[in-house]
């Protein structure tokens, strides 16, 4: 019984029961608070007020064509980190020259905040789809990067041996072991950037957007609608973790032989 | 045992190896290494822990190049690792995102892929590994991965194939019948093989001759001819014998030896 519900949430909602737990711990302890009237509703709305803005805004369409602009845009620039991440993170790996040339740049620049970039981006790229992409690139493209490289260097080095033995021709060795060696590495890679990129989103959205799931909760702040607020930010909570998921389960195909 | 050079595969003439220690001193491994090994024969190399035997084997693989001396295979001095030397790990290392066949058909470059298949399969027959050719290695008992192991040793055809504790980490059953299918490998294929163990009976019997090799720095002792025709028998007079001379190398040096099982 334990087992198969395990397993029923392990593959529909990736949690197990007990995750819930705090979440309606949290939600009774909301309820409590703002019906004890200490709170005034316009700084903590009601779970109530929450769930008809949701409700409506799930009815009239508006949420999901938010929520489609800012997950189009977070792919756009997640792939970007994804392909420049793991192309140069492949070439820092292999090479030592690469390494010493690049490490202290990318040491540098990891630490910077994408929303730190926001000026220089709006200056040099504009208030378009551009800007907005290239921060959420910003977002996923050093953890893609570092997580490659580091991949690939720390390949064990008696299966490197196996190959040196075996005369294998050096393509191949990069092709058929170092890279699949660095696999799991450049999953945990990938699964770390989307969340990254994903929550990249608002800040990205701040730059003069009229629309997407950040504009959605930055407008709201001006007109003091924080229940429009909460469901944005759960919305934006609820689409992390399926993306999550649904990462968690292509690496499970992809890399079957690393699970035991 | 005076080889004709014709006769010999590996020549191995006055190998010094040396370890230079972080305090700059230096730490000699092998001193005077000199062996030959006749086409098709079975070298049991053993020693205790530490005793170089390992570092004897990366030398004739030419995974270690730094030394004093000459190492030659085939009449040409080793350069590095090569095809015509198959080496087995003791951990099977086998790369766990390929499968068993996968693994096997790695070792074969410049093959046709029917051809691969072909003799990815005829040496997993041989090594009674059929069944498993489409398991991933962590399906694979320590034994079975070992089999994998010295299949994919095997299939591009080595002239020489060296072993390093192959059998070191499996329980005795596996061990005894690993053993027996090495014997049937041998014969088949007629392959010369080195092997280092700190299993004295197994040495004895595997080996058409055994080199007994003393602890730092390593040197060779002595080279035992095992004169016992196969199938052996391990409880034979003879066979214990030999053994315990074999044993007696290594008490005479140390009263208690913890490092080695018999």
């Amino acid at each position: 019984m334990l087992s198969r519900r395990k397993q029923w949430n392990d593959t529909v909602i990736g949690s197990t029961f007990e995750g819930f737990i705090p979440i309606i711990f949290l939600f009774t302890l909301w309820i409590y608070v703002v019906n004890k009237g200490t709170v005034n509703t316009v700084v903590l709305p009601t779970p109530n007020m929450v769930l008809n803005t949701l409700s409506t805004k799930i009815v009239n369409g508006s949420l999901l064509a938010e929520l489609g602009v800012s997950i189009v845009r977070v792919l756009e620039g997640y792939f970007l980190s994804a392909f420049f991440g793991i192309g140069l993170g492949i070439l820092v790996g292999l090479s030592k020259n690469m390494q010493k040339l690049t490490d202290i740049v990318i040491q540098v620049l990891r630490p910077i905040p994408p929303i730190a970039w926001i000026p220089l981006v709006i200056l040099w790229m504009g208030i378009g789809e551009s800007s907005k992409i290239f921060l959420i690139f910003l977002g996923g493209f050093f953890t893609n990067l570092i997580n490659v490289s580091e991949g690939i260097l720390y390949t064990d080095s008696k299966i490197l041996e196996v190959a040196r033995v075996l005369e294998t021709p050096k393509w191949k060795v990069i092709t058929q072991v170092i890279i699949p060696a660095a696999l799991p590495s450049i999953f945990t890679g990938l699964r770390v950037s989307l969340g990254s990129c994903w929550s990249c989103v608002v800040a990205a959205e701040l730059v003069a957007s009229t629309s997407g799931i950040g504009y959605m909760i930055s407008n709201a702040r001006n007109y003091g609608q924080m229940d429009t607020v909460i469901v944005g930010m759960l919305a934006i909570g609820v689409v992390g973790k399926l993306m999550d998921v649904f990462l968690k389960w292509i690496e499970s195909k992809v890399l079957a032989w690393n699970i035991s | 045992m005076a080889l004709q050079d014709s006769e010999k595969i590996i020549d191995i003439t006055h190998l010094h190896k040396k370890f230079t220690l972080e305090n700059s001193n230096e730490l000699t491994v092998l001193n005077d290494i000199n062996l030959s090994v006749k086409k098709g024969e079975f070298i049991c190399i053993v020693g205790g822990s530490g005793c170089g035997k390992s570092t004897l084997l990366r030398t004739i693989a030419g995974l270690d190049l730094e030394f004093e001396g000459n190492v030659a295979v085939s009449g040409k001095d080793i350069n590095g690792p090569s095809k015509t030397r198959g080496l087995v790990f003791q951990e099977a290392r086998l790369f766990p995102w390929m499968t068993v066949q996968q693994n096997v058909e790695f070792a074969l470059d410049g093959v046709p892929k029917a051809e691969k298949k072909r003799r990815a399969k005829e040496i997993l027959e041989l090594v009674h590994l059929s069944d498993f050719a489409k398991s991933y290695p962590k399906e694979l008992s320590g034994g079975m991965a070992q089999r994998a192991n010295i299949a994919r040793a095997l299939v591009d055809n080595p002239p020489v194939l060296l072993l390093d504790e192959p059998f070191g980490a499996l329980d005795a059953f596996t061990k005894i019948q690993l053993q027996d299918e090495l014997l049937a490998i041998q014969e088949q294929e007629g392959t010369t093989m080195v092997m280092v163990t700190h299993d004295i009976e197994e040495a004895v019997y595997l080996a058409d001759r055994v080199v007994v090799l003393s602890n730092r720095p390593g040197q060779i002792k002595d080279i035992i001819d095992i004169d016992i025709s196969r199938p052996r028998h391990r409880n034979d007079q003879y066979f214990v014998l030999k053994k315990k001379k074999i044993f007696n190398y290594f008490f005479e040096e140390k009263e208690i030896e913890e490092d080695y099982v018999i």
